[in-house]
């Protein structure tokens, strides 16, 4: 399921509201990074997809740390 | 074939969306730091070799006032642009430049040389139109295993070519072409980040395979980890007076 997927099937926590993709920035290892996430329209509440945080995050992981 | 598929890559719009108009690992931080490096006044005559959508030679203009300007062997990435109307752009390859003998102050090549068939006519061609104490500014991926020996070009594996070089190779390269004394710096953090951020960005793990295929001695496959192998440089070198060479 990708992102945009995801969005369509969660609704947001906090104010149930509908999540649409967003580009979220964040710091990880020293590097700073741009991600398109699902988050809420109303609200701005973050989804982090199971996939991104055990899948690609582990492989950026790998890669900053050189293993 | 790497040429061609380097190409490619350097002109996918999922590249383009991650690093910007720079095209390549570092953008304009090491572009900077190479400047720096070299002290060049206003007005410098820069040519950008291998310039990609002209984004530098803009660059150099606008913040450093240099009189620049940019070569690429595809006129493509120019052209779509739109940057004609306000730089000077030629195509033409890196091995052969059209320009005159001594005519620059600063030759400016940022990801392109392990892109270029015959890098050591390219490097010939850069001291050919550089003026004595003129400066080389080189950064690109290289080979970051241990040195075993002077990798003399592209290597074939099982089917695929690399065109990773070595830091002994890339500085015997300028040396024998006039060049010294050497200023090498590793950057392989920015490499690591822009693979770190194709795999973050949605639709972008094609190219990123691709250039771990691509750069992978082994050519084994699409496994991440092979990424960590290339590394990233900036050098910076001054053309010498022949007696001055240096031959280290």
């Amino acid at each position: 399921m990708n992102f945009s997927q995801e969005a369509a099937v969660w609704s947001c926590t906090s104010c149930e509201g509908e999540l649409s993709l967003i580009k979220v920035g964040f710091t990880y290892m020293k590097g700073n990074f741009e991600v398109d996430l699902p988050a809420c329209a109303a609200c701005g509440l973050v989804l982090i997809p199971e996939s991104l945080a055990l899948g690609k995050m582990a492989e950026v992981e790998r890669i900053l740390e050189d293993k | 074939m790497p040429f061609q598929a380097l190409s490619a890559l350097h002109e996918s719009a999922s590249l383009r969306a991650v690093t910007g108009p720079s095209l390549r690992p570092g953008g304009f931080h090491l572009t900077e730091r190479g400047l720096s490096l070299c002290g060049f006044g206003p007005g410098a005559r820069i040519v950008d070799v291998g310039c990609g959508t002209g984004a530098s030679v803009a660059y150099l203009q606008e913040k450093h006032r240099f009189s620049a300007l940019g070569i690429d062997v595809s006129g493509d990435l120019f052209l779509k642009d739109g940057s004609v109307k306000t730089i000077s752009l030629a195509v033409a390859r890196a091995e052969k430049l059209p320009l005159p003998n001594a005519s620059c102050d600063g030759v400016l090549c940022e990801c392109v040389l392990s892109l270029v068939s015959e890098p050591k006519r390219a490097v010939e061609e850069f001291s050919r139109v550089l003026r004595i104490g003129g400066f080389l500014i080189l950064s690109d991926i290289y080979d970051r295993a241990p040195d075993d020996g002077f990798q003399s070009g592209p290597v074939t594996s099982r089917g695929c070519s690399s065109s990773l070089r070595s830091r002994p190779f890339v500085e015997k390269l300028l040396v024998d072409s006039g060049f010294g004394p050497l200023t090498w710096e590793d950057h392989s953090r920015y490499l690591k980040e822009l693979a770190a951020q194709l795999i973050l960005s949605d639709g972008s793990l094609t190219e990123f395979h691709e250039l771990c295929t691509i750069f992978d001695s082994g050519c084994a496959g699409s496994s991440v980890l092979q990424l960590s192998r290339p590394g990233y440089y900036l050098l910076v070198a001054q053309k010498m007076k022949k007696r001055e060479s240096f031959h280290g």
